[in-house]
């Protein structure tokens, strides 16, 4: 971690006293959950390049890896399936599925410039700062609602079935919802 | 002392250990967060350091990356949890020659520390605290501290989110 740049940033995280009853019950279900999907290293991914970007922040390559490794297993279309699938997870109405699916198929880019060594942004990248709070918090939605999915029913082939399926399936995609808020509702 | 003795001393002895965490950018209403009975939040204050003495390097630490609040959580660990740790310790000092005082890093190592369990536990802590809600919780490296019996201080850092065990 570097401490120097940390000095200069700014309070993020609120945490109150009358918040313990509401954290206490999260932290149970978060045990429980995290004891069944031991199994799962794309899960671990997930949560440690999320809790890395935290630490280290301004890193959209993070979140981007912590989405693509719980979302899309296939190695192609992957900006398109991992917009759609994220759009769908915690999207409760058509506006906020589509607000997501723009956002994350706009970091997807971001992601594979940085990658790729790019150094000019688009303009609609210049608030960077305030769209990676909306990434991250995109991507803490994302792995807390797979958490709960995988704890329930796995992470196997028939997960990325679900996944494709939500996506035309209005009845499925909110009884999917439902299951994923398990670790939601704080 | 048979070695019956010894084992039934070994295990039946709890050597206390504390942990704590910096925590950066968090902003709350408290001077102090009780979450169990066991782990606490507090505001950050040099008062509360002063236990490690002036030249512990993990309090100079603080002082110069000056947190907004520390995590302590206290536990234990048996006397044989202690001793192995103590004995992987100096096994790793003799193989790298370098001096018990020196930092030993061991999470390249890929060994596992006799501290896994509770590192482990910690981690999770940490994990639910930065995933229940929104915003970002900046974690700092930890320090682990035995207090008697038998009196001594033993220092492990956990870097970065990936929580390898880097030195220990």
């Amino acid at each position: 971690m570097d401490y120097q740049i940390v000095e200069q940033y700014r309070p993020h995280y609120e945490f109150n006293s009358a918040d313990v009853r509401d954290f206490l019950t999260f932290y149970v279900r978060f045990l429980e959950v995290s004891l069944t999907i031991e199994e799962y290293p794309e899960i671990e991914l997930a949560v440690s390049r999320y809790c890395k970007e935290a630490a280290q922040h301004g890193d959209v390559v993070d979140l981007m890896i912590s989405l693509e490794s719980l979302l899309v297993p296939e190695e192609e279309g992957i900006a398109f399936k991992l917009s759609q699938r994220v759009a769908n997870l915690p999207g409760l109405d058509a506006n906020y599925r589509e607000e997501l699916f723009k956002k994350v198929k706009d970091f997807y880019g971001l992601r594979s410039r940085t990658v790729h060594g790019a150094t000019k942004v688009r303009p609609r990248e210049i608030n960077l700062g305030q769209q990676l709070d909306d990434l991250r918090e995109i991507t803490r939605k994302v792995i807390l609602s797979v958490m709960a999915l995988a704890a329930e029913s796995g992470m196997g082939q028939e997960f990325a079935l679900l996944l494709n399926d939500m996506c035309f399936d209005d009845d499925l995609r909110t009884s999917l919802q439902a299951r994923a808020a398990l670790l939601l509702r704080f | 002392m048979n070695p019956e003795e010894l084992n039934q001393l070994l295990d039946s002895v709890e050597v206390p250990l504390l942990s704590i965490t910096p925590l950066y950018c968090l902003v709350t209403d408290a001077d102090e967060i009780v979450l169990t009975d066991k782990v606490t939040i507090t505001r950050f204050s040099e008062e509360q350091m002063k236990f490690l003495g002036e030249d512990d390097r993990f309090a100079r630490h603080l002082r110069l990356y000056t947190p907004q609040c520390l995590l302590w959580e206290r536990s234990s660990v048996s006397l044989k949890q202690f001793k192995r740790m103590a004995e992987g310790s100096v096994a790793l000092a003799t193989e790298r020659g370098i001096d018990l005082g020196d930092d030993i890093l061991r999470g390249s190592d890929g060994r596992t520390s006799a501290l896994h369990s509770q590192v482990n536990q910690l981690i999770l802590l940490l994990r639910a605290l930065q995933l229940c809600r929104r915003g970002r919780l900046v974690v700092g490296d930890s320090l682990f501290y035995f207090s008697e019996p038998p009196s001594r201080s033993h220092n492990c850092a956990l870097y970065g989110h990936d929580y390898g065990l880097s030195d220990c």
